[in-house]
């Protein structure tokens, strides 16, 4: 690396020699005499320097211009235009994109964190000239911009990850009338522009589904219940495992059971239940079983065990900790009755 | 901010909600539609304009039960893209409440749930304008997503243009009308408690102060009508004295505003109707034209085609009614052949006046203004103007058709369907109603992407640039 620090430091001598020579050191009165005060002198900060970037780890090098007083996120935006690959997202968000400098001994640094320090400052603390950017996996969803996981994801994963709960929530290409099918893997590019579109709720009779059922959600956990909520073609489920069966008749002592849950609950009621299908009955077939479904990627049979007409569901007393004992009633009826 | 819907779109939406009110089910289902929207930016009297109506297809309701509802979100894209499209304001959701008869109002489900979606829409189209309407058997209630502040705001009113002028009740029951003054007491027979309070709050847009329109101004404000805006850039002058009412000798000294003068005249009788002279008060400039969008009905009392043209637009545009009047008096061989009374209707849903051929569009074509000047004192065009022979006693009668269609349009006394156009011939004593078939290629009302489109289609006026 030249050391210019013994040359007279006039602005034009910086200019024609140190400016141009992307492997000088910084001399002292540009950079580190400031550094204490923070702070570069006007005449300083409008001076261009040259500097390399390219694309992260192994793209052509092109050289650019930037001001002393410029930015390293502003440094990393011109790099971008330079490299004729854009930033993204577009300024003035906060790019997902990375930018790194090579360290003395040629390998590349971290991710830079800071990205509002004045170049001058970076260079005279230390960093070389040579810039690079980690071009990510950048897609858009809606005004969100987010770095992808995976290049292959399914719209379901997709929208997890921004935050959209896939059940309520459909991606589309932008400007797209169909959706995209939940499950189906898509290939992303950086870039891409989806949009998730909500559906609409509304109800007449219909309480306020969330509050009633996340309390009683809440309230599972400490009665010993084990529950998670899944949600399968537009459908929520509420899988409630460890409910304690008699066994023998049934295979296992603890097993895992599902229901559906209406989207008017509590006013539309729970009903039936489903089994896992790993749990089997000592007479060989599992009573009242109308079938076997897949749901949330686990095999469930589906249990016809019903509330009776003496005793309906009632939406003021009856709740996801009652529908689990009336659920445990089909393993006692059936399970020691027989 | 006031919603305003065309009678044939509003019976659409009926048409869908009867699933839900008239249905032999103990406990019917609720559906629902989407309303497209259009936006009258007019200060202060801003309001909503529905464009359309998409209805539900195939797989468009996820659920559709007895107590709830639930639009798929490919639905309301679909809404979405014809907004983006047509460069719409953006939509409402409309559902039912089928057990809310007289009175309705959003349920807490519909409160705890509709926020998220007006989010997610606003996130989608950020400039545009969302928001909800609930019905019950008579009545509605409706709201818009204030993005900024995160609230629904109420619609204040829901209008239906059509044949007749129609407030939805809004929420419920609209209670008992306010009593009329005792100076309407007279008129209460032919407009009720009801169409008087509606009256008493309307702003009616003239356009002409001249022979008919300063009569329709003077029935008006003895009808009692709230607010009247009187659009006209003529001042007074000796050949106006034979018929425009009020107008002194002086006032064609002082070469004073026809429009000025009846503001005077009205503001000093003591009634509560209040008078707005637009300033220019040609409507076929661009500033002045959009003040016609404020007002709840026009009526247009001019002789020019141009204006009419105008007027037409912003009717079929911003849902608005407009009642058209004018006279003639045929001479041939200086002789009267015929006198003539003719008022027209033109609500949203009928022909424009384009159509009905009352205004020529050979006359309007091919001219600029000085030209139109130079041929029409070569007696090259059938452009009616001031010249034209006109007298007080026949413009009172096109001026009290006028009112009487506005007194039918908020208390039906007249046979229904209105007739397009009704046509008196004072010389042979008879009165004639015509109804005409809109043009499909017509400009203005064979549009389908213009009627209730709003500020977003372009009117036909001159820009000052």
């Amino acid at each position: 690396m030249t050391q210019l620090n013994q040359s007279p430091a006039t602005a034009e001598q910086i200019e024609e020699i140190w400016l141009e020579d992307a492997e000088s050191a910084i001399p002292d009165d540009a950079g580190r005499a400031h550094l204490s005060t923070g702070s570069l002198p006007e005449r300083l900060l409008h001076l261009r320097v040259r500097i390399s970037v390219q694309a992260w780890p192994k793209g052509e090098v092109e050289h650019l211009r930037v001001k002393l007083g410029d930015t390293l996120r502003q440094v990393m935006y011109a790099g971008g235009e330079e490299l004729k690959r854009p930033i993204l997202p577009p300024r003035p968000a906060k790019p997902l994109d990375v930018l790194r400098v090579r360290m003395p001994r040629h390998e590349w640094s971290e991710p830079i964190q800071d990205l509002e320090t004045p170049i001058w400052m970076a260079l005279a603390s230390g960093y070389s000239r040579h810039f690079a950017i980690e071009y990510t996996l950048a897609v858009q969803i809606n005004a969100r911009w987010g770095v992808a996981e995976h290049s292959e994801m399914t719209p379901r994963e997709l929208l997890n990850q921004f935050g959209f709960e896939p059940s309520e929530y459909s991606l589309y290409k932008s400007d797209g009338k169909d959706p995209l099918p939940p499950d189906e893997s898509i290939h992303l590019s950086r870039g891409e522009k989806f949009e998730a579109q909500k559906d609409g709720r509304y109800g007449g009779a219909a309480v306020c589904v969330q509050d009633s059922f996340e309390l009683e959600f809440d309230a599972l956990a400490p009665a010993g219940l084990e529950a998670v909520v899944h949600s399968h073609n537009g459908q929520t489920y509420l899988e409630v495992s460890n409910v304690v069966v008699p066994s023998p008749p049934w295979s296992k002592a603890r097993a895992a059971i599902l229901f559906a849950v209406p989207a008017t609950y509590p006013i539309g009621g729970l009903d039936a239940l489903y089994v896992e299908a790993s749990l089997s009955h000592s007479s060989g077939t599992v009573p009242y079983q109308q079938g076997v479904s897949v749901i949330a990627g686990k095999e469930w049979r589906l249990i016809s065990w019903h509330y009776t007409l003496n005793r309906p569901w009632n939406s003021r007393s009856d709740d996801l900790s009652s529908h689990v004992e009336h659920c445990r009633g089909f393993f006692m009826t059936r399970g020691v009755g027989q | 901010m006031k919603l305003r819907i065309r009678h044939s779109d509003y019976e659409a939406v009926r048409q869908v909600a009867a699933v839900s009110f008239n249905s032999p089910l103990e406990f019917p289902p609720e559906t629902g539609c989407i309303l497209l929207l259009g936006r009258n930016c007019h200060s202060p009297n801003p309001s909503l304009t529905v464009a359309g109506v998409v209805r539900a297809g195939d797989g468009d309701f996820e659920h559709q039960g007895f107590d709830a509802l639930r639009f798929s979100s490919r639905y309301l894209r679909r809404a979405l893209l014809e907004v983006r499209e047509r460069g719409l304001a953006g939509f409402l959701t409309v559902h039912t409440h089928p057990m809310a008869t007289d009175h309705v109002e959003f349920s807490p489900y519909d409160d705890a749930c509709d926020p998220e979606l007006m989010q997610n829409l606003n996130e989608l189209q950020p400039e545009a304008i969302f928001g909800s309407v609930v019905l019950g058997k008579v009545c509605a209630a409706g709201r818009v997503w204030d993005k900024d502040l995160e609230v629904f705001r109420p619609l204040s009113e829901i209008v239906i243009a059509g044949e007749r002028l129609e407030k939805l009740p809004h929420g419920g029951s609209t209670g008992i009308a306010p009593s009329a003054s005792a100076v309407f007491d007279r008129g209460m027979a032919l407009t009720g408690r009801g169409a008087m309070a509606e009256l008493s709050a309307m702003r009616v847009g003239v356009a002409g102060a001249g022979g008919t329109g300063s009569l329709v101004a003077e029935l008006l404000f003895r009808a009692g009508v709230g607010e009247i805006l009187l659009f006209d850039f003529d001042v007074a002058t000796v050949s106006n004295l034979n018929r425009v009412l009020h107008l002194r000798s002086q006032d064609v000294n002082n070469s004073r505003r026809k429009a000025e003068r009846l503001k005077e005249v009205i503001e000093q009788s003591g009634l509560s109707t209040v008078v707005t002279v637009v300033s220019g008060g040609d409507i076929t400039d661009a500033a002045v034209a959009g003040e016609l969008a404020g007002c709840d009905v026009l009526i247009g009392c001019v002789d020019r085609d141009w204006p009419r043209l105008v007027l037409s637009e912003i009717a079929f545009q911003y849902l608005i009614p407009y009642i058209d009047i004018g006279t003639e008096i045929g001479v041939a061989t200086g002789q009267v052949s015929s006198l003539d009374v003719r008022a027209s209707y033109v609500s949203p849903d009928s022909p424009c006046l384009l159509c009905s051929g009352l205004v020529d569009r050979i006359r309007l074509e091919g001219y600029g203004e000085q030209e139109l000047e130079r041929v029409l004192s070569m007696g090259y065009s059938t452009d009616i103007r001031l010249s034209a022979p006109a007298v007080m006693d026949l413009n009172m009668k096109a001026a009290a058709w006028a009112m009487l269609l506005l007194r039918h349009l908020l208390q039906p006394f007249l046979d229904s369907p209105l007739p397009h156009s009704i046509r008196e011939s004072i010389t042979n004593f008879s009165t004639r109603t015509r109804f005409y078939t809109p043009s499909p290629a017509c400009p203005i009302c064979g549009d389908t992407s213009r009627g209730g489109a709003g500020d977003s289609y372009p009117l036909t006026v001159r820009r000052i640039v």
